[in-house]
């Protein structure tokens, strides 16, 4: 029930400023503390306007023009853009592929990893509030160029990672110059970064009531089938958020693959997002580095619209029978 | 400045990181400032698309203490007109191990061709099989190796800017990639994916370099310095560059690190050009900043910063060991971003064996066919 309502104040709260500063600007009958409150919320309105709506749009129409940001110049070509991607260009194909791969391998990784530390922090223990700060560090600085760096020079042949390898006497790995490793060293930056989804879990896990618990174990259900029957299904809405949210965050990966690799070796790492920095930055084709991200934003729409349709079948709100 | 009180100067510190990115966004909405560095290989592509402003047209700047030939081949970009002006004289360089390269017996300040370098590669891993004749990457590979042959092969860049057409035949790219294969297969080079996450012009930053593992780096003349503080306990010099036997041009390039221009778009081009004029001709400026941009453009400066002790031995010898190849710089359209691009792709997949040289020769002209086609 709470999700759900979060869910309307989120609607209603981006709604009514809209309501409100149309009211005051035809000088109606809001009260002063209204008008006051709308005010205060006026640099955010511009802020999303000018930095996220504009953009947003404007980006549409680049799409369909050809346009060099040198230039300044933009001629609509339709549809071109979108049928190049897709017909001639085999670097899109590689990309979308490292895009979608790093997906997989992050989200539910991700996903598994902040749950079973937060099933680990959800008991009361001494020094528990220290426990959940430490493993939540690496959410606080994770997603920075610093921590890419670090990232870097940790895997590199030369690397701290090599290193043990060898005093364990084993064999070094290339990890970020074999393509085949590359990738997944990038992703294991991102499952390391699962302080959030973990903070979330550990507050669905205590809004799960402990009477059901007492109830399951009074009938004899095992703690395994307590954990698939209760704990799965009351969290079921924060896991539902946080596959969106960390499926968004991955299709738009761009950080670690461009500092980290600069999207190499061999396209292995050149994510959706490098490919369209490059093609807009470095080769003035911002027409079609807009048509690259409204693709990216499609293939997110359709996976969101997917899950939403799939959830009536496995997310259970308290407030449902 | 004092002088100029009317004049006040901005400075603004621009990193090497996404400077380019970052112009891009400045000329896009028109921001860009009254004066920037140009990196060599953008010169010409900006000039293209008019973010320079025309210099001859301006009276508060003087180009009389540069040589004619120097500064018509830097920065005019075949216009006829100046629209940069080169910050310094630099060029490819091959900074030597000394140390290394006499325990194994190679001598690399005699002129050699590149068959003779693979043979010293080889003997560097039969030395010791950590141990690389090259330090180079993907970067400086296409910018010293394929560009570099290809201009000692037929005299020519790769693309001929007036005709936009590619001037290499398949068989051509065939053989240019066939002696990248044989560079990395003889382990002349260090292996692709060692060099991968390493930057380009920062082999300071590999350890394989600081222990003194490579007998040389392949670069610029303004790195040399840098490259020679990361271990001091070894004696480096400038060496020879590699030569084709039958070449029609040297094929390595003498130009300068950067450019400076004025931002066609600027409010105060006079003003502007007054800077500039104090920034290249004053003795005072000269004698501030010294060799920051590799060896100063003029003789004048030249002489300051030699006399002051400014100019490091290393640096000098680079320097010179580079005038003494006649090659020219490729600019245009062979040094845009797009056929670096495609070179350095194509150069990758036959480092890491992913493509054989016949099949990377026909990517390529395929390639730079579909960009030319679209210029």
């Amino acid at each position: 029930m709470e999700i759900r309502e979060q869910y309307v104040v989120i609607h209603l709260s981006a709604l009514f400023p809209l309501k409100g500063m149309a009211y005051i600007m035809k000088g109606s009958s809001l009260s002063k503390r209204n008008r006051v409150a709308y005010l205060y919320i006026l640099p955010w309105l511009i802020g999303i306007v000018v930095f996220s709506v504009y953009p947003f749009f404007i980006s549409f129409y680049y799409s369909l023009c050809d346009y060099n940001p040198l230039l300044s110049q933009h001629a609509f070509i339709g549809f071109d853009n979108y049928v190049k991607l897709f017909t001639k260009d085999s670097e899109f194909f590689k990309s979308l592929k490292a895009t979608l791969l790093y997906t997989v391998y992050t989200v539910p990784c991700k996903l598994l990893m902040s749950l079973a530390i937060a099933l680990m922090l959800n008991k009361a223990r001494r020094g528990i509030g220290v426990l959940r700060t430490i493993y939540y560090l690496p959410s606080l600085f994770g997603g920075s160029i610093a921590v890419a760096v670090l990232w870097k020079i940790m895997f590199m042949d030369k690397g701290m990672v090599n290193n043990w390898l060898k005093a364990l006497g084993l064999s070094t790995v290339s990890f970020l110059g074999d393509p085949k490793f590359a990738l997944p060293t990038l992703s294991l930056l991102e499952v390391w970064q699962f302080g959030s989804s973990m903070v979330l879990f550990l507050a669905a896990l205590k809004q799960v009531p402990n009477s059901l618990y007492e109830a399951a174990k009074i009938d004899g259900a095992s703690s395994i089938k307590r954990f698939f029957s209760i704990t799965l299904p009351g969290i079921s809405p924060i896991i539902f958020f946080c596959i969106i949210m960390q499926t968004l965050n991955a299709m738009q990966n761009f950080t670690s693959a461009f500092v980290i690799t600069k999207g190499g070796p061999l396209h292995s790492t050149y994510m959706l997002g490098v490919k369209l920095y490059n093609d807009g930055f470095k080769l003035y084709r911002m027409g079609y580095a807009s048509a690259t991200s409204w693709i990216i934003f499609s293939i997110v729409a359709v996976f969101t619209a997917l899950l939403f349709l799939s959830s009536k079948y496995w997310v259970f709100y308290s407030d449902e029978n | 400045m004092k002088k100029y009180p009317n004049i006040k100067i901005e400075p603004e510190y621009g990193a090497q990181d996404g400077y380019n990115e970052k112009k891009t966004t400045e000329f896009s909405t028109k921001t860009a400032p009254d004066i920037f560095q140009i990196e060599t290989g953008s010169g010409p592509e900006y000039c293209r698309m008019g973010v320079l402003y025309n210099l001859s047209t301006l009276k508060n700047i003087s180009f009389d203490k540069f040589d004619p030939n120097f500064i018509k081949e830097n920065g005019q970009f075949g216009t006829g007109s100046q629209y940069a002006i080169p910050t310094g004289v630099a060029g490819s360089a091959l900074i030597v191990n000394k140390t290394l390269a006499d325990k194994i017996g190679i001598d690399l300040t005699q002129q050699y061709d590149w068959e003779q370098l693979i043979e010293w590669g080889k003997k560097v891993q039969a030395y010791n099989l950590e141990y690389y004749l090259l330090s180079v990457n993907t970067f400086n590979g296409v910018s010293f190796f394929v560009r570099t042959y290809a201009r000692q092969l037929t005299g020519r860049a790769i693309i001929d800017d007036a005709t936009k057409t590619v001037t290499l035949t398949e068989e051509q790219f065939t053989e240019i990639f066939d002696l990248i294969d044989r560079l990395y297969k003889s382990k002349t080079c260090a292996p692709a994916a060692y060099k991968a996450p390493y930057n380009p012009n920062k082999d300071q930053e590999d350890p394989k370099w600081i222990n003194g593992e490579y007998v040389a780096s392949v670069g610029y003349t303004s790195n040399a310095l840098v490259l020679s503080e990361a271990n001091p306990n070894v004696e480096y010099i400038a060496g020879c560059l590699p030569l084709l036997p039958n070449r029609k041009s040297d094929g390595w390039v003498n130009n300068c690190p950067q450019f400076m221009g004025i931002y066609a778009e600027t409010k105060h081009p006079e003003e502007a050009a007054l800077f500039l004029d104090f920034f290249f001709n004053s003795e005072e400026a000269a004698a501030l900043l010294g060799t920051v941009r590799s060896v100063p453009p003029t003789a004048f400066a030249q002489k300051i910063v030699t006399e002051n002790g400014s100019l490091d031995k290393l640096t000098a010898e680079a320097v010179e060991r580079s005038l003494t190849y006649s090659g020219f710089d490729d600019g245009g359209l062979t040094t845009s971003a797009e056929s670096e691009k495609i070179l350095e792709e194509a150069y990758e997949a036959v480092a890491y064996g992913v493509m054989t040289p016949a099949e990377a020769a026909k990517d390529v002209i395929q390639k730079l066919n579909d960009f030319l086609a679209r210029q």
